[in-house]
């Protein structure tokens, strides 16, 4: 199977073609990779449902996880730090897509995740310095109560998003082994049955 | 081991991950502060403290009681000072004053109300007995008792207030039951009071979450966690012979006998 997020929707229009040969609508292979990396997402968001039927577990396997590193500090005009997210990622439940944020070097202080109606808690709560909290805003990681004398770079890894390239069709795929049959299924299949059905439904007897 | 380590190997035991820390942090606190600070362990902190101008001391922002305040006599001893809930809160919060009471309405050194020989009177005692048409310091101080200062506690303002005529320390000692917090804000916990923090965290998790546990399932943790409430209070609190053996030996007096 594919290594690459191309290669998969290389697979998938080979296989689409051979069974329609006389279509002229003439796929991208960029556009089959984008349902490919939205098809990730959804896969890992079955998984992680998957895990909650075992128990309390509700994140998803390691094997969506995307890490990026490195990613620059910034400040919003309100003094907040933060962190845009490189790619959007599967939406879990209680925010878990967000597996992982720390700051580049330094493995003892830890971030941990809150969620947005956690805020109205939180800021009539004390909290501690070497607790630092963040929430997800706008496809920005928003820390609630970084120093502003930190200036570190941040590593984050997130579930269900793909890797940050030039071209996405290079990309890795950042899905474990036997979910990709899983996609391939379903792209193709939703593609299958446009082409069967008739494009011109006008009685005009005319055929295309 | 702190209330941090206990959080994160619950997290561990139940499988879960960062995402609940929070919660369950903030769960922690109101524990360590209330059920454990109370109820298991007081975290009792010593500090010496600037009396202020106005005699005042404000209280230190941990403080949750008292348990003593006074200076220190030569053997290390703290000598307490006596409470005296008759002090005034007047101007209590003008710390840089040194005339807090200036203006109030204050009776002279000594004499007699109305005419001479009415009720007779002086400003330093608090008269507590009247008879024949005078008022007297009927009981005077027990024996034993000190009064190197007089102190009043405002509780809800977190100010401690001294006599502002006769008090002449600058510092005092005051040892006190705080929130139990340290000062990176974590909680210090007992490791023989642990079992009962994580048994209260795994209750409290699911008590006012009513899909997680069943009524019956919320219960049986309830009583999990006050079985071992009470088996680190015996832990903290154990039975020590040679202690007890010395009490009873110093209880012996000398006793006249029939």
């Amino acid at each position: 199977m594919a290594d690459t997020i191309g290669k998969l929707a290389e697979e998938i229009l080979t296989e689409y073609y051979k069974q329609i040969k006389n279509d002229n609508s003439n796929y991208s292979l960029r556009h089959i990779a984008e349902l490919v990396a939205t098809e990730i997402a959804v896969q890992a968001w079955a998984s992680s449902i998957e895990s909650s039927k075992l128990g309390e577990s509700t994140y998803s396997n390691d094997q969506f996880i995307t890490p990026f590193f490195n990613l620059t500090l910034l400040t919003d005009s309100n003094g907040n730090k933060y962190v845009p997210m490189p790619n959007t990622p599967a939406g879990l439940p209680q925010q878990r897509e967000v597996a992982y944020v720390g700051f580049v070097g330094n493995n003892k202080d830890q971030c941990f995740p809150m969620r947005n109606k956690d805020l109205f808690m939180q800021q009539l709560s004390n909290t501690p310095k070497w607790m630092i909290l963040y929430y997800v805003e706008g496809q920005n990681i928003v820390f609630y109560n970084l120093s502003k004398m930190v200036t570190a770079n941040v590593n984050m890894k997130l579930v269900g998003a793909i890797p940050t390239g030039t071209e996405i069709v290079d990309l890795p795929i950042n899905a474990p082994k036997n979910v990709q049959s899983a996609i391939f299924d379903k792209i193709l299949g939703r593609m299958l049955p446009q082409r069967n059905v008739l494009p011109d439904n006008v009685n005009d007897n005319v055929s295309k | 081991m702190t209330l941090r380590d206990i959080i994160i190997n619950y997290l561990d035991s139940k499988d879960d991950s960062s995402h609940s820390f929070r919660r369950l942090w903030n769960l922690g606190t109101f524990g360590m502060q209330t059920e454990f600070g109370l109820d298991v362990k007081a975290n009792i902190k010593t500090a010496v403290i600037d009396v202020n101008p106005n005699k005042t001391i404000a209280l230190p922002c941990d403080f949750i009681s008292l348990s003593k305040v006074g200076v220190l006599n030569h053997k290390g001893e703290v000598v307490t000072f006596k409470v005296n809930n008759n002090l005034t809160t007047y101007h209590q919060e003008y710390f840089d004053s040194t005339t807090r009471l200036s203006g109030l309405p204050t009776i002279p050194t000594y004499g007699f109300l109305g005419v001479n020989g009415g009720y007779g009177y002086n400003s330093l005692l608090y008269l507590n007995y009247w008879y024949s048409g005078t008022s007297y310091n009927l009981f005077g101080l027990g024996s034993g008792t000190v009064d190197v200062g007089e102190y009043k506690l405002d509780d809800y303002n977190k100010i401690m207030l001294f006599n502002p005529q006769c008090f002449h320390w600058e510092q005092v000692v005051l040892e006190y039951l705080t929130d139990g917090a340290d000062e990176s804000g974590d909680y210090p916990v007992d490791i023989k009071m642990a079992a009962a923090v994580k048994a209260y965290l795994r209750w409290a998790d699911v008590v006012d979450r009513p899909k997680k546990a069943s009524p019956n399932e919320v219960k049986q943790l309830f009583f999990a966690y006050n079985n071992e409430k009470r088996k680190a209070r015996m832990r903290i609190n154990p039975v020590i012979l040679n202690e007890m053996q010395n009490a009873e030996r110093r209880s012996w007096k000398l006793v006249p006998k029939a």
